[in-house]
């Protein structure tokens, strides 16, 4: 009995190892909500993963359309990484709810904020007289490198989770990424020094101001998300005087129509930055754009 | 049976193949957690549990997400009963102010199965739960399941909240075809995102048919024997079924085309539904123009009673047209009909234009006119100027 069993184990065994050979080799099914994780998971994850993200660069990340296509890609998700702090609320959940997909649930391995374990600004009591504010703080810490690399590793260790197979692909990709990040933060460390005092469009620039050490003098908008009046471009005439800016810094999907006049006006350089990495382009290349433009602009 | 006691070999040779990988890591780990805390070490601290941030935190977490949504408005008119023939209970028609509604909204998750969302709308008369349901999160192989009192997806303005549209008026198809408190009742829906490469759902409902016989007794239909026996409660209720599917030709365009279909039990004289629905939104790729977008959405349906004396099918329709042309402010314009042929052929039109404008994204002013001809031949307008307000939770909205 035994001897004639032992083929038919060997089979089960050579079976086994294929669909698991399959199994390991096929790419996790990875959706995240902005260009920036999108890249983040691409640099950690290599050819082990396969990415969608769902808002484009030039894409206000508050308000994408929650297109029924989007639904059917979180559907066939293994990992959702998405920015969390209430960034998305007003798009994601109704396609978390159209995709059907049970593992999507916070809590579940495959549902990944990258805002925990993030160093939070500006949390705290705000109400909506003060704009369009997020409770939970603010949620644009994407833009500050240090931020990045806490998301990274801890997306290693939720990618090694999900496919422990990969996991030291996963490792060596995110000690490159820490390596490949160190001349930024050297350069971080010289902007530091120039203590540069910048305006912002929107509220969206504080964990960047914190990691460059510049100084926001005031944002170009009065509140969150209410768009400038000519009334408040003279206050900001009048702001420069007391308090001057050295640039203007927007996100490229704000419009620039009044903040080129201002600039103008004010006599100071606008730097308009990437809404996020560029299809392709990695976190790091996309960071670097980013203070390359400020380096540039600084006095 | 393999005894795989007796013979631990290939679970030795499985953990061995396993135990690589792991301890590749185990050596990287260390000098990787070094250059990461050098990497870090100049980040602001996390909170500590005790601070503000954690508090709001938690709390926002735990709490359900609660909002109110006011909407109320001003208006004028010729006084032409055409357009108060066909209008629902929270249309601006009279001359002078109607507080059109207050919709509470909750929504929560209530384990990691169900979710909760419940919709009651105040009026200066009264109130009533426009909606109630729970929502499945877990089923298999992309089934969905909502039951409680819904507002059934016969076509897509029947499905949503005064807030989400874009005139204060609801179309003459929902109000002419669907009645005046729109198609929703007590019942439940088994829906399927069938695993086709395109987004596409099938939906099934079953649900009583009180929403029905409403609109049947508003149309005047007499009541009739109930079905008794053997399945008579099943052919008492009211069924409905869509199919809904999505098409993206292009990355700056994208849409939905849905086909539907729906029978009431015969109370009344049967009453049946068919509809067909378009979405299509083109929005602005370049940067700096703020998300602008043109959508156009078309909709038409056609009812039926049946009954000898009043077979003939009815059928109505819009066609809508939004353009957000500038930052916070949006244009709409919306031409639509209805067509009873059951009532002598009569035919109602009217057209309709509205310029919103949001202030912020809470808050919303709206002024919308529109000029109706009657099937005598008679012609009227209305013009309105709206607001609304929304306090609390930032609710998220389908496509």
């Amino acid at each position: 009995m035994h001897t004639r069993s032992f083929p038919v184990f060997i089979a089960l065994i050579v079976f086994l190892c294929s669909v698991a050979t399959r199994a390991a080799a096929a790419p996790l099914q990875v959706v995240a909500t902005l260009p920036d994780l999108g890249a983040l998971v691409r640099d950690i994850g290599g050819d082990a993963v396969r990415v969608t993200v769902l808002a484009s660069p030039d894409e206000d990340p508050h308000f994408v359309d929650p297109r029924p296509s989007y639904a059917v890609e979180l559907h066939r998700a293994d990992l959702l990484v998405l920015n969390g702090l209430d960034l998305e609320i007003g798009w994601l959940p109704s396609l978390i709810r159209a995709a059907r997909n049970p593992a999507l649930i916070r809590g579940n391995p495959a549902y990944f904020d990258a805002s925990e374990g993030i160093a939070v600004l500006e949390a705290g009591m705000a109400d909506r007289s003060q704009g369009d504010v997020h409770p939970l703080g603010n949620p644009h810490y994407l833009t500050d490198l240090r931020q990045g690399l806490t998301v990274a590793r801890r997306l290693a260790e939720r990618l090694s989770q999900l496919a422990p197979q990969q996991k030291t692909l996963f490792s060596q990709r995110l000690a490159q990424l820490i390596d490949a990040a160190r001349p930024l933060l050297a350069r971080a460390a010289n902007l530091r020094q120039k203590h540069l005092s910048v305006l912002a469009y929107h509220q969206s620039l504080s964990y960047l101001e914190d990691w460059l050490g510049m100084t926001q003098t005031a944002t170009v908008e009065p509140k969150p998300g209410i768009p400038p009046s000519p009334k408040r471009l003279v206050e900001l005439v009048h702001l420069q005087d007391s308090n001057p800016a050295a640039m203007i810094l927007q996100e490229a999907y704000y419009p620039d129509k009044l903040t080129r006049l201002l600039a103008d006006k004010l006599d100071i350089p606008l730097v308009v930055i990437s809404g996020g990495a560029s299809p392709g382009q990695s976190y790091l290349e996309r960071i670097e754009a980013l203070m390359r433009s400020i380096e540039e602009a600084a006095p | 049976m393999l005894n795989m006691c007796s013979r631990p070999w290939p679970v030795l040779a499985m953990a061995l193949l396993l135990a690589g990988p792991a301890a590749a890591w185990a050596e990287t780990d260390e000098e990787l957690l070094e250059a990461f805390s050098a990497a870090v070490s100049s980040a602001p601290e996390q909170p500590s549990d005790s601070s503000s941030g954690f508090r709001s935190t938690a709390l926002n977490l735990m709490n359900p997400a609660i909002s109110f949504i006011a909407d109320a408005a001003v208006s004028v008119g010729d006084g032409n009963p055409v357009v108060d023939q066909f209008s629902t209970d929270h249309d601006p028609v009279k001359n002078g102010f109607t507080l059109q509604q207050i919709e509470l909204s909750v929504q929560s998750p209530v384990d990691p199965y169900l979710e909760y969302f419940m919709a009651m709308v105040f009026t200066l008369e009264g109130f009533e739960i426009e909606e109630a349901y729970g929502t499945t999160r877990a089923l298999p192989a992309g089934l969905q399941s909502r039951f409680g009192k819904v507002k059934w997806a016969a076509g897509r303005e029947n499905a949503t909240h005064l807030h989400s549209w874009s005139f204060g008026k609801a179309s003459l198809l929902r109000s002419g075809l669907l009645g005046a408190e729109s198609l929703s009742s007590l019942g439940v829906e088994l829906s399927w995102l069938t695993p086709l490469p395109f987004y596409d759902t099938l939906q099934a409902v079953a649900a009583d048919q009180a929403a029905a016989d409403e609109l049947a007794d508003e149309l005047g239909l007499a009541p009739t024997t109930a079905p008794t026996g053997p399945g008579g409660w099943f052919r008492r209720q009211f069924y409905l079924l869509r199919n809904e599917a999505s098409f993206t030709p292009m990355d700056a365009l994208a849409g939905n085309v849905g086909v539907w279909a729906a029978q009431s039990g015969p109370s009344f004289a049967r009453l049946q539904w068919l509809g067909a629905d378009l979405y299509a939104k083109w929005r602005s790729r370049k940067n700096n123009e703020e998300g602008r977008y043109l959508a156009l959405t078309v909709e038409a349906a056609g009812r039926r009673a049946q009954t000898p004396a009043n077979g003939k099918l009815d059928i109505a329709g819009y066609e809508l047209v939004d353009i957000h042309f500038a930052q916070r402010w949006l244009g709409s314009l919306r031409h639509e009909w209805l067509h009873q042929r059951s009532q002598g052929e009569a035919l109602t039109q009217r057209s309709g234009l509205a310029i919103a404008f949001r202030p912020s994204e809470f808050s919303k002013f709206r002024i919308e006119g529109f000029e109706s001809h009657s099937p005598a031949g008679h012609e009227g307008w209305t013009v309105d100027l709206g607001f609304e307000l929304v306090a609390g939770a930032h609710g998220a909205h389908s496509f």
